[in-house]
C-alpha cells in the first residue's frame, strides 16, 4: 500500500461512510508522474482519476503549436468521470503538469457505482458542472483578453493551487496552455517583470507582488471561483438539511487501497 | 538555421526575448514576428497599436514591425487615412519614450547632486542602477 497522501481529493471527501464504501474497493493508490499522459482525446476513457495532491492539465490537440484552451485539475476534481458515465471517448487530452498522489479506478466501477448511488451520481454531476464552468470561462477568456490578463490569471490560479508564491513554470509550457508563441510569453513576462510584478527564474516564476497581479489580470478567475463556491455551498446545505453530509473522514483513515 | 531575437518597444518599456526563435530565413522570421505582434496586441488593439517589434539576426536589427501596420482592427479604413493613423501611431510612440526618457534623466541629475553633496542617492529604472559607477 503506498503512503497516505496529506490532503484528499475534493469528490472523496464529499462523500459519506457508507457511499465511500461503495468506491473503496475498487480504488487503487496512483503516483502521478510529471508528463504523464493520462488520457488522449478521441481515445477510450479505460480509469476515472482522482487526485489527492498534483496538477493535471487539460488541453484539446492542435495541428500546431501542441494544444490549447487548457484548464487545471487537482485535488478539487476528478478526471475522466464526465466520459467515464458516458461510457464516451476522452474529449480532451490530459497530462500531469505537477506530480503528486491520486487514486484510480477504473471507468466501468466507476461508472457502476454511480448506476447503484444517484447521490454519488448527483455529486459526479455538481463536479462535471465545475469543470464545465471552468472550461467556458476558459473559451470566453482566450477569445475576449488580452495575452498578457491571461498570464496573470494563470499565475493566480497556480498559486492558489499550489499554495506557494514560487510557481513551477517554464515559458514554453505556459504558451503552449495559452496556444500563443513562447516569445509572446517570454516578452509579456519581461513586462511583469520590469514591472517588478513576477521574477522569472530557471524553471519557475516567484510571485512578488500579486495584488499588481491582480489588477493586471482579468475578473475570469474570480467570476469561475465564485461560480464553484456557490455551486458546492447549496450541496452542502442541501446535506446539512438532510443529515446526509459526508463525515469528512479524516486523512489517516487509510482512503487508498493498493487495489481492492 | 539562423536564430532571430526580438525586442518589444511599447513607449514605457523596452523588453527583449534574448532566446530567440531558430528559423530557416527571414521571410520566416517576419512572419513570426507579425504572429507574436498579433498576439500581443490582439483585444487591446487601441492600446497596443503604437508599439513596435524588432527582428534582430545576429545582433542586427533587420525589419521593424510596428504594430499598427498589422492591426486588422484598421483594415476598413482608406488607405490614406490608415496610413495617417500609423503616423500618429509612431509618433504617440516616440513621445512617450522621449518623456520616460527625460524622467530617468531628471532622476540621474538628482543622483549625481546628492552624491556631489556626499548623500547616498540611487537612480534605477525597471530594477537596473542607470548611472554607471555611481553609489
Amino acid at each position: 500500500m503506498l503512503a497516505q497522501p496529506n490532503d484528499q481529493n475534493a469528490f472523496l471527501s464529499r462523500l459519506s461512510v457508507p457511499e465511500f464504501a461503495l468506491l473503496r474497493p475498487h480504488l487503487t493508490a496512483v503516483d502521478l508522474h510529471v508528463a504523464d499522459g493520462l488520457q488522449r482525446h478521441g481515445s477510450n476513457v479505460d480509469h476515472v482519476i482522482f487526485p489527492h495532491s498534483g496538477l493535471v492539465v487539460l488541453t484539446m490537440p492542435m495541428r500546431e503549436h501542441g494544444g490549447a484552451g487548457a484548464i487545471l485539475v487537482g485535488q478539487d476534481s476528478i478526471v475522466g468521470g464526465l466520459a467515464a458515465v458516458a461510457a464516451a471517448p476522452a474529449n480532451c487530452d490530459a497530462d500531469v503538469y505537477v506530480g503528486g498522489r491520486a487514486a484510480r479506478m477504473s471507468a466501468s466501477a466507476f461508472r457502476d457505482v454511480l448506476d447503484q448511488a444517484p447521490v454519488i451520481r448527483r455529486l459526479a454531476a455538481q463536479f462535471d458542472s465545475a469543470l464545465m464552468a471552468r472550461a467556458q470561462q476558459a473559451a470566453l477568456c482566450n477569445a475576449a483578453h488580452p495575452v498578457e490578463a491571461r498570464v496573470c490569471r494563470w499565475l493566480l490560479d497556480l498559486q492558489d493551487r499550489i499554495g506557494s508564491s514560487k510557481v513551477p513554470l517554464i515559458q514554453g509550457a505556459l504558451a503552449q496552455m495559452l496556444g500563443v508563441r513562447r516569445t509572446t510569453v517570454t516578452l509579456t513576462a519581461a513586462k511583469l517583470e520590469s514591472a517588478g510584478t513576477i521574477k522569472w527564474l530557471r524553471g519557475h516564476v516567484q510571485i512578488m507582488d500579486r495584488e499588481q497581479l491582480e489588477q493586471h489580470s482579468c475578473e475570469c478567475y474570480g467570476h469561475v471561483e465564485g461560480y464553484i463556491a456557490r455551486l458546492f455551498a447549496e450541496h452542502d446545505r442541501r446535506d446539512r438539511a438532510t443529515g446526509s453530509r459526508a463525515r469528512g473522514l479524516p486523512a489517516k483513515e487509510g482512503r487508498l487501497t493498493s487495489g481492492g | 538555421m539562423p536564430i532571430y531575437t526580438f525586442e518589444l518597444h511599447d513607449g514605457d518599456h523596452r523588453v527583449e526575448d534574448q532566446t530567440g526563435v531558430g528559423l530557416p530565413d527571414r521571410a520566416r522570421a517576419l512572419a513570426y514576428a507579425h504572429d507574436v505582434a498579433r498576439e500581443l496586441m490582439r483585444c487591446r488593439e487601441p492600446q497596443a497599436r503604437i508599439w513596435r517589434l524588432d527582428v534582430y539576426e545576429e545582433g542586427e536589427r533587420i525589419y521593424e514591425v510596428p504594430f499598427a501596420s498589422i492591426d486588422r482592427t484598421l483594415d476598413h479604413l482608406r488607405p490614406e487615412l490608415r496610413a495617417t493613423v500609423e503616423q500618429s501611431c509612431e509618433r504617440h510612440r516616440s513621445v512617450k519614450e522621449a518623456i520616460g526618457a527625460a524622467r530617468v534623466t531628471a532622476r540621474e541629475s538628482r543622483a549625481l547632486v546628492a552624491l556631489s553633496h556626499g548623500k547616498p542617492y540611487l537612480a534605477a529604472q525597471s530594477g537596473k542602477r542607470t548611472i554607471r559607477g555611481a553609489g
